[in-house]
């Protein structure tokens, strides 16, 4: 029988639970496409340094984004409709938390066929309980990105950012191992990565080697949270497991209620259990919408808005039409940015009718490349689904030269805007600016 | 939630850092994707939208009240090869943002000292020209600037 589960403050937790995936999302699928064009500069280059193979997991990734954005979608009616969950949902949940834990990292090694040294320390037992500590060195045939981080090569390679680092905290740079350590560590913690140039590829790519290990482990925290898992205190932040990475059978002795070790969680590894149950009993709620999807399929993101507060640049407090579409064209900066953070900024490529609702232009941040490419494969298939229906066409920004062309700074040349291409489209196809009721109509009629 | 356009928002204080060192101007983020670079009478925005980094100027108008001169075209109009030296083109869309953030700053800093100077003969210049446009600060902008804007 399903386990019932009374949800509290539901809204807040929710939000802070989608932020967090999706900003793991974000960073899965930069390092994606970073390890991807990592191989693809390793193979343009004909470098022999460094063997490196990768896969791309977008396929996952891209599942798992459309699971959540079915679920951010679910979950704006969820708050109102629904105060009470079952366990049921759980074998959903758990199915999509599993594709996010097919990301392995643990398989990311590179072959050493440059043959790099990598230096250790060994521990020598001596008499009186003394340890002998001795500097070594091996070329292993595998290096894991861990000890690529601490090979000569790689120091080498980073430096200039070690020393950066360094004189940041210290106001100098210091050559010492623990401090390198401790860069590491602030690696893991930061993940950054800032591709500039190209000669920089293979010094962003030892970084970027370093994300994947620091989001997974983020994501075997997040997932123990998710299923309720003991996640011990000493799993609080990546930083923390930089020694060290978490697998699914790590994830197993936490389920047993002992941490990695073997030894029974503490009073304080309780209380992050306590913590961790929060978010799944977010999860939970938001899984449970999709039960709910089918219903409030037709109801959801700015369909059930009539009239929205803001008011555009051009003058206009937007009110839709009973038994119309009303599309609502405008420059982002200026005016749909807000318009669709008060529709709730729901991301989507359905670009079928809003009967008695407002139609925006909102598609996933990845489809964003260029904007030839943006314009041809959405925006105008977008537009040609309103022209079609014959949608009410508003214009929350004027359609003057400001908001129709843009000097392209890095070019230096005069482009079209996409504002500027959807009016230019509709003027192609028989539409005409009503400057009145800031409308395009259709001439004829 | 991190995107391409936050993460370019982030770095706009790197990318800018020398006009803003040059005319005293301090660094203010008005959302996610904008940042302001305040002086004493005005602000330069900076807004990462989807392609393009935008610039507008914001000033109080005579009745005292914040106004949002739309200045991006007018003012990148007059940027030119000098302002784009060492600039590696690039498709990919990040690299594309943070270039126009480098020409932003060298521009600015080339052609529009006068500005930068918190001067505001070059308002009348504008009214003239194909570009002129103006709005009211949304909300955030509101927000922030009202008290920082003498």
């Amino acid at each position: 029988m399903a386990t019932e589960i009374r949800l509290e403050n539901a809204e807040e937790v929710k939000n802070e639970y989608i932020s967090v995936l999706n900003d793991n999302l974000w960073d899965l699928k930069q390092l994606d496409e970073r390890l991807t064009s990592f191989k693809r500069f390793l193979v343009e280059t004909g470098s022999s340094d460094v063997r490196f193979d990768y896969e791309s997991q977008m396929g996952i990734i891209s599942q798992i984004e459309e699971d959540f954005e079915t679920y951010k979608i679910a979950s704006k009616q969820m708050i109102d409709e629904i105060d009470h969950i079952d366990s049921e949902f759980n074998k959903e949940l758990s199915a999509c938390v599993e594709r996010l834990s097919l990301i392995n990292i643990d398989k990311y090694e590179v072959k050493n066929s440059a043959k790099i040294e990598y230096m250790y320390e060994s521990r020598i037992a001596k008499n009186n309980y003394q340890v002998e500590i001795r500097k070594l060195t091996s070329v292993p045939d595998m290096l894991s990105f861990n000890v690529l981080m601490k090979t000569p090569l790689t120091r080498a390679m980073k430096k200039s950012e070690y020393d950066t680092f360094m004189t940041a905290i210290l106001g100098n740079t210091i050559d010492s191992e623990d401090y390198y350590i401790q860069y590491i560590n602030q690696l893991y913690k930061s993940a950054e990565f800032d591709h500039t140039t190209k000669a920089e590829s293979i010094e962003n790519a030892v970084t970027n080697v370093l994300s994947v290990i620091a989001i997974g482990t983020t994501l075997v925290v997040i997932s123990g949270g998710i299923f309720g898992f003991a996640v011990p205190g000493y799993v609080a932040t990546v930083g923390q497991v930089a020694g060290g990475i978490l697998t699914a059978k790590d994830i197993g002795h936490l389920i047993t209620g002992k941490d990695i070790n073997g030894n029974p969680l503490s009073k304080a590894d309780r209380q992050a259990i306590t913590s961790s149950l929060i978010v799944e009993a977010s999860m939970l709620a938001v899984n449970s919408l999709s039960k709910l999807k089918l219903k409030y399929a037709n109801q959801i993101d700015g369909s059930t808005v009539k009239k929205l507060k803001y008011k555009t640049t051009s003058g206009l407090q937007l009110e839709a039409t009973p038994g119309k579409t009303t599309t609502v064209l405008g420059k982002y900066d200026k005016d749909t940015k807000y318009i669709l953070e008060e529709l709730g900024n729901i991301k989507s490529t359905d670009f079928g009718p809003r009967d008695g609702g407002f139609n925006l232009l909102n598609t996933p941040d990845d489809l964003f490349k260029t904007p030839e490419q943006f314009w041809i494969e959405y925006n105008r298939r977008w537009l040609d689904e309103a022209i079609a229906r014959g949608d009410i066409i508003k214009m929350a920004t004027e359609p003057i030269s400001e908001n129709l062309y843009t000097f392209n700074k890095d070019t230096g040349l005069r482009e079209i805007t996409g504002f500027g291409r959807e009016y230019e489209y509709l003027l192609e196809h028989g539409y005409e600016y009503d400057s009145l009721t800031k409308s395009m109509i259709k001439k004829g009629w | 939630m991190k995107n391409v356009w936050t993460e370019v928002n982030d770095a706009v204080p790197k990318y800018l850092s020398e006009v803003a060192q040059m005319h005293s101007l301090k660094f203010v983020k008005l959302d996610p994707i904008e940042t302001a670079l305040v002086g004493k009478h005005f602000a330069l925005t900076i807004f990462i939208d989807r392609f393009h980094v935008i610039i507008g100027y914001i000033t109080r108008d005579d009745s005292g009240e914040l106004i949002v001169y739309c200045s991006d075209n007018y003012f990148s109009e007059k940027f030119d090869a000098s302002d784009r030296k060492e600039i590696i083109l690039s498709e990919v869309l990040k690299e594309k943002l943070i270039n126009q953030l480098i020409v932003t700053n060298r521009g600015l800093i080339n052609k529009w000292s006068d500005v930068l100077r918190g001067e505001k003969g070059w308002i009348q210049s504008f009214k003239k020209s194909e570009w002129y446009s103006t709005r009211r600060p949304n909300e955030d902008e509101l927000r922030v600037l009202n008290n920082l804007i003498e």
